[in-house]
């Protein structure tokens, strides 16, 4: 098992660097020159190529990817070609909004998802089961933005309660006023996936064989619930989890554009409109390391809970 | 060959059907599915879609491009029923328009990374090893990018449009299928049943075909569906950042991108764009639902 958890953790390395070249060449197949982006359709060719010369362009594309990686390496992304400041500053900058985004989003969705799903899962085809799965249905259905909009359109420009552009004000309670209707949006989409997993997960133990002896030889119910069956429920539900920060930090780029929140995703968003390649590519990274390191800790997490996976 | 197929095609007691659709309409799974109403009503509403996506130039009200520039961002009204966009278009015709995006981004995109991703998920689970390693690294670090975030990278390096978006969506989605085809064949392989076979002498290839991929093909069956769902979002978020379907053509995706720019003038276009959205996403999760509660019944409540 130690072994195995070594392995995994080591194996973040050469993950990170394939990332990294599938980022870079992706990003070069890329049609359109960032130096005639930049200058706009009216530049010259002999400003183009200036410029050109300048960001480092104009050497053979292996020597640029080896220095990208190198810099990668050292958290450095270069500079940004829109605005010239170091990518790794603009990067830090956005991401505690994105991780207070996801944060509450992620707390939202567990503190909803996982209690309903056990509710309709304890208690089948019940009034709350059915309008619980009802509910997480169309949650689910709805595109992430979507919830949004219309939360947008309720509280903030019907009702006025939220501000329409989300900046985030100083103080605890500036951030929380500010982050409330896009946790919210991101939240209960979240918590249908959770609720869901949970309740079909915690269904198909209760199935089985050793529940029906937990209850036959007299275990109390609730114990049999919350002790026998739900502990062997979450395992499956660990590794979705995974997937589902990984759903959610891709999500905070939509509900960024939509609360006209500040973040990576909008940071994001704005490089990829603007070709500004080094921040493309530092903020696919940041996005790209946070999940492959969530991704381990799943799997780590996965073999611990349950004995029964081998991985040889 | 008895040893394998823990699930049969299943017709049932006594009745030889005639050919395979009716073997197929009246096996078990399908009479379940019949009865369930939610599922029976998302295939209904699919099939209208898919119908309004054919038939749209002889049911929109107006040419979707038309520009009526003095009624622009108008609420919905008798003229024009669900009101019009920032140009004055008709926003009912550029709805019925947009199902075609829609439904071909959708379909096309799972069509191509459900094969894909069975054939290379089922080989690299079954044979384990060096083949497996090398397809699971690289799975895990395609599935360590979001599906938007990767769909946007491709759309980023292909350019925007509808062919580069089914690509996109498509390679969002691949490592999922794999992951799906690689989990349960990886425990088949274990199973006595596969094991029987290996001792019998059953060729590698015949096992896969004839006794590994019927014992997958539900859950892939299932998540197909479900993933039209997914695909037909992802599509819609692409198409919302401006890097979907591209403008003038209409897309549900890129309606609600106006709408959002649009809100304080007309609330409307967003909110019904965003409609046709969910209740078609909708419907594909339903039907999705309904199969796997048709075909697993052990996990019906």
């Amino acid at each position: 098992m130690k072994a195995y958890i070594t392995r995994r953790l080591l194996s973040i390395i050469p993950t990170l660097l394939i990332v990294g070249s599938i980022v870079f060449f992706v990003m070069r197949m890329a049609s359109g020159d960032p130096a005639t982006a930049m200058l706009g359709a009216s530049a010259t060719a002999e400003s183009i190529a200036r410029l050109r010369e300048q960001l480092g362009l104009d050497r053979p594309l292996a020597v640029q990817y080896v220095d990208f990686l190198l810099n990668a390496l050292r958290g450095d992304f270069g500079r940004s070609y829109a605005t010239g400041r170091p990518v790794a500053e603009q990067i830090f900058a956005a991401f505690p909004d994105t991780l207070e985004l996801v944060f509450w989003g992620m707390l939202v969705g567990t503190l909803i998802g996982v209690p309903t799903g056990i509710i309709a899962a304890v208690r089948p085809n019940s009034i709350f089961d059915y309008a619980s799965r009802v509910v997480a249905l169309l949650g689910l259905s709805m595109p992430p933005f979507y919830l949004g909009i219309l939360l947008l359109l309720l509280f903030a420009v019907n009702l006025g309660w939220f501000p329409v552009i989300s900046t985030p004000q100083p103080g605890f309670f500036g951030r929380l006023h500010a982050v409330f209707l896009p946790a919210l949006s991101l939240g209960l989409v979240q918590a249908s996936f959770i609720m869901r997993s949970v309740r079909s997960s915690l269904l198909e133990v209760l199935q089985e064989d050793y529940i029906r002896t937990a209850h036959a030889k007299g275990v109390p119910p609730a114990r049999v619930h919350y002790w026998h069956a739900l502990r062997n429920a979450l395992i499956p539900v660990i590794t979705v989890f995974g997937l589902y920060l990984g759903t959610l930090l891709a999500g905070t780029v939509l509900t960024e554009t939509v609360f006209n929140r500040p973040g990576m995703g909008r940071l994001l968003v704005g490089a990829i409109q603007q070709r500004d390649y080094p921040v493309i590519q530092g903020g696919l990274m940041i996005y790209a390391a946070l999940i492959v390191v969530v991704n381990t800790a799943v799997d780590i997490l996965y073999g611990l809970v349950d004995p029964t996976i081998r991985y040889d | 060959m008895a040893v394998g197929t823990q699930r049969s095609t299943a017709n049932d007691t006594g009745t030889r059907p005639t050919n395979t659709l009716s073997a197929v309409w009246n096996s078990r799974w399908m009479r379940r599915f019949r009865r369930d109403r939610m599922a029976v009503g998302g295939i209904i509403f699919v099939v209208l879609l898919i119908l309004v996506a054919v038939f749209a130039p002889w049911l929109a009200p107006y040419d979707p491009a038309e520009q009526h520039i003095i009624y622009r961002l108008r609420g919905p009204s008798e003229m024009f029923r669900l009101g019009t966009d920032e140009f004055g278009r008709d926003v009912l015709s550029r709805l019925i328009y947009g199902s075609r995006a829609s439904l071909v981004v959708g379909l096309a995109s799972v069509f191509l990374a459900g094969i894909l991703g069975t054939v290379i998920g089922g080989v690299s689970g079954y044979l384990g090893g060096r083949v497996d390693q090398i397809i699971s690294s690289v799975t895990n670090i395609l599935m360590s990018f979001p599906s938007l975030l990767l769909g946007l990278m491709v759309v980023v390096a292909l350019g925007p449009g509808t062919t580069n978006v089914v690509i996109a969506v498509a390679l969002s989605l691949l490592p999922n299928f794999i992951r799906l085809a690689r989990g349960p064949v990886l425990a088949l392989r274990e199973k006595e049943f596969v094991q029987a076979c290996r001792a019998i002498g059953v060729s590698e290839a015949r096992i896969i075909l004839r006794h590994i991929i019927p014992n997958i093909l539900g859950p892939i069956s299932v998540m197909s569906t479900l993933w039209i769902a997914t695909a037909i979002r992802t599509e819609a978020s692409l198409s919302f950042l401006g890097l979907g379907v591209q403008p003038p053509t209409p897309s549900w995706g890129n309606m609600i991108r106006s709408g959002v720019n649009n809100i304080l003038s007309n609330p409307w276009l967003a909110v019904f764009s965003g409609l046709a959205i969910t209740v078609t996403v909708l419907a594909f999760n339903v039907i999705g639902d309904g199969l796997r509660d048709a075909l697993d019944p052990k996990q019906r409540p």
